[in-house]
């Protein structure tokens, strides 16, 4: 049976029954909005594709708990953030360099070259100073606004007081703005 | 007085309600430097929501599942571990007694005498349960303490060589079921590929 146009619900069914290519279609839906979670908390495109990986079979192993009634895409896309903040918290440094984030192309078939290059270095500025942040403001950052979870959620997410999140995301669109205004600004000093 | 950064950021949030709310709006209304710093947060928002995404340049679902299959295949390595440790339980059983006499200097007569009374009952005990059970153990276990008895060679090697031959036999097989469990270390396959904005 054809698995491309499958709902969701039924390819998570499937995979619970034992059938594997079930989950293969599943981690190709979800795979590049998994891999953009954990680049933009890591920041490493190789980094990012393991731990990509690795959300897919932290999933696969937790699938009985998932509840189908829920949308798959948000339930994986807070798995591989957690496997991410919890790599982050090991490896605090983080290791991106501005040379590599340079490194992406820019696509010039756009209409106007100099508006796409603009656009795309902003993208860049963004996703260093996204990188340069600590971890638990990179992680508020993402949980707020690319999962639109509430100050409540994330709270219980990342196992932190409500003020401390507050405090936490002020503070990171404090530092990511300072970062889009100047990229020069000096982002990785506060950590506190 | 301005409003405290904590404060406007829930206001911009939505989490503000009735009079906090309000009050919120009607110092925005006449606070130009409060405008400004939410003007700010809006720019911060658009910026990550425009943020574009990134494609892979290829497919990350054959190495997943590659890795779920190499996980199933040490659960069934899981198994012939078992059985190989259980193998071996049974083997040192039978072998106690003559071991015993080899390593009994490093131990006290009691637990020696112990170890290996119930050593002797434990394969008696699977002596008689194979023997009901209709298998002729009789020859074979002949044929096997033929084979196991001490070799006239090693009668006289002493307590701490032996001991080191066993720990070397040991690291032997450890390292041997290292390498033959290794496809199973389920780690990230990497294809190395280039990803694309």
């Amino acid at each position: 049976m054809p698995m491309e146009g499958s709902p969701d619900r039924d390819l998570v069914e499937q995979t619970r029954r034992g059938r594997i290519d079930a989950y293969g279609e599943l981690v190709r839906r979800y795979q590049t909005s998994v891999f953009n979670v954990c680049y933009r908390m890591l920041g490493e495109r190789q980094e990012a594709e393991d731990l990509a990986q690795d959300a897919f079979l932290r999933a696969y192993q937790r699938l009985e708990t998932f509840d189908v009634e829920r949308p798959f895409g948000p339930w994986i896309r807070k798995v591989a953030a957690n496997l991410c903040l919890n790599s982050l918290q090991k490896h605090s440094p983080p290791r991106l360099s501005l040379d590599e984030e340079y490194d992406d192309p820019i696509d010039v078939g756009q209409p106007d070259p100099a508006e796409v290059h603009e656009r795309a270095d902003q993208a860049n500025r963004l996703r260093l100073a996204l990188t340069r942040l600590p971890a638990h403001y990179r992680a508020v950052i993402e949980l707020r606004h690319f999962h639109d979870m509430s100050y409540e959620e994330m709270a219980r997410s990342l196992a932190l007081p409500l003020s401390d999140i507050k405090t936490h995301l002020f503070r990171a669109r404090r530092l990511l703005a300072r970062q889009l205004q100047s990229p020069e600004a000096e982002v990785g000093h506060a950590s506190g | 007085m301005h409003l405290d950064e904590a404060w406007l950021n829930e206001y911009f949030d939505g989490r503000l309600q009735g009079a906090a709310v309000r009050k919120a709006r009607l110092h925005l209304q006449t606070c130009h430097e409060c405008r400004t710093r939410l003007a700010r947060l809006e720019r911060v928002e658009a910026a990550l929501r425009g943020l574009p995404e990134l494609t892979l340049s290829h497919d990350l679902s054959p190495s997943v599942l590659a890795r779920l299959g190499s996980r199933s295949e040490t659960r069934v390595l899981n198994w012939v571990a078992v059985f190989e440790t259980l193998g071996a339980a049974g083997v040192a059983a039978y072998l106690w007694p003559r071991l015993a006499d080899w390593i009994g200097p490093v131990l006290t007569g009691s637990s020696l005498m112990a170890v290996t009374l119930w050593a002797q009952s434990a394969w008696a005990s699977i002596e008689s349960v194979l023997s009901r059970l209709g298998a002729d153990i009789t020859s074979l276990a002949a044929a096997f303490d033929e084979w196991s008895r001490v070799p006239s060679q090693l009668a006289g090697l002493s307590m701490p060589l032996a001991i080191g031959l066993g720990v070397a036999a040991l690291a032997l097989g450890v390292l041997g079921n290292s390498f033959l469990l290794r496809p199973s270390l389920a780690r990230p396959i990497r294809t190395y590929g280039r990803t694309s904005e």
